[in-house]
């Protein structure tokens, strides 16, 4: 009624002011809409690259105060304990002078072949708690020889072919991709029911890749991501993490003649973080 | 679905009730108005979810700006065009949907160009192609 009553003028006017307040609040929600949305990511952003940063953090505190516990350990159990029980070997010696001789005899070759045993004991979990040949060798000698007594127990067949290995990684790192190894390595021997298991190595110029193939029942990285996510499964949790420590990457597959899985390892040639 | 019904049972019953000499501006109306709801709800739902890559790469996101500018830009025109027939009228109407209609136009072109992101899977390895480290096989076992 009021449009009919005004003028046709007034109408126009009205019609162009309302289509450009109609565009320009148009303008403003598609600008509104496209500047909070980059706010919002931007906060997304910086809150993952933080959060990462505090679990990367977290996580290589962990490890690393795991490793120096374990070399402790290893340090205290082969410094001391060894020492200790050889002199304890040798008080047993001179305690038995006053007991009949066939009984001393007897009692001494017990005593030092149990004591005998012990040293062994002690120098097998030192070396399993930090390999000596990985710290002082490598970790190519500390995977061969680790192949080498798998092979060598008979029940599987086990080999590892280091190509281009010419240049160490850190200490630490290797020790990472040891600990990973084994951990790949008993889960195999565990779970798998495998015949053989065989170690490729080779670099890039970025990165170095491990590929671990195996003949048993394997998982595929499916399965691995959902085993990595139940509260369950803790030794893939800690591959996980250790890869995470080292900036790399795990892939789990099977062939495509569909006969054994493959377990690749990237690894960046870049330093720890 | 409810809506489309409702919508196409309101212009049908428009159209008969309406003076055949008539522009019929109600039903123009009514779908300006519904689109530019469901654009600006399309908005607030963008909005509210969290991508990772800006919605400016999003084809649908053009689509809807082009779109949401045609119909507000001609809603007024709906809305005042039984009203008004003069020189004016007609002169500001072709400037403003001269205007939108160039601009929706652009921002479809724009739509095509548009390169939706896809975020790269975390898990996938970066072997270089020489590198063979499937060299072992079972027979390659047995010979060692």
């Amino acid at each position: 009624m009021f449009l009919q009553a005004s003028g046709s003028s007034d109408v126009s006017k009205l019609m162009f002011i309302g289509s450009i307040g109609m565009i320009t609040l148009a303008i403003g929600i598609i600008v509104f809409v496209i500047m909070h949305q980059r706010k919002v990511i931007r906060y997304h952003i910086q809150m993952k690259k933080m959060e990462a940063d505090k679990q990367q953090m977290y996580l290589n505190a962990s490890i690393r105060f795991q490793e120096e516990e374990r070399q402790r350990i290893a340090a205290d159990l082969h410094d001391d304990a060894g020492p200790l029980l050889a002199t304890a070997r040798l008080y047993l010696n001179e305690n038995l002078v006053n007991q009949e001789k066939a009984q001393q005899l007897q009692s001494i070759f017990s005593a030092k072949q149990i004591i005998d045993d012990a040293i062994l004991l002690i120098r097998n979990i030192s070396h399993s708690l930090m390999p000596p040949t990985l710290k002082n060798f490598g970790l190519e000698s500390a995977t061969t020889d680790l192949f080498q007594k798998i092979s060598g127990s008979g029940s599987l067949n086990a080999s590892a072919r280091f190509h281009d290995y010419r240049q160490r990684l850190k200490v630490e790192q290797e020790l990472l991709i040891f600990r990973i190894i084994q951990e790949l390595i008993n889960n195999i021997i565990k779970h798998s029911n495998a015949g053989f298991i065989h170690l490729t190595q080779n670099t890039s110029a970025t990165h170095m890749y491990i590929r671990l193939h195996h003949d048993g029942k394997g998982i595929v990285q499916a399965e691995f991501d959902k085993l990595n996510q139940m509260s369950q499964g803790l030794g893939l949790k800690n591959m996980a993490s250790r890869m995470k420590v080292l900036n790399g990457r795990i892939f789990f597959e099977i062939d495509n003649s569909q006969t054994y899985y493959k377990v690749t390892l990237e690894i960046p040639k870049e330093p720890l973080l | 679905m409810i809506l489309i019904g409702l919508f196409f049972a309101f212009a049908s019953v428009d159209y008969f009730l309406t003076e055949k000499s008539q522009f019929n501006n109600h039903s123009n109306l009514i779908s300006s108005l519904i689109l530019i709801v469901f654009i600006i709800y399309y908005f607030y739902e963008k909005m509210k979810i969290v991508v990772m890559y800006p919605l400016y790469q999003s084809i649908i996101f053009w689509i809807c700006v082009a779109f949401f500018l045609l119909f507000t830009g001609t809603f007024f025109f709906f809305l005042l065009v039984s009203y008004s027939r003069d020189q004016v009228f007609k002169q500001q109407l072709v400037y403003i949907y001269s205007f939108v209609t160039i601009t929706k136009n652009i921002l479809l072109c724009l739509a095509l160009f548009a390169t939706e992101n896809k975020e790269q899977p975390s898990d996938e390895l970066h072997i270089p192609n020489h590198m063979d480290l499937d060299e072992f096989s079972l027979t390659n076992l047995k010979k060692t």
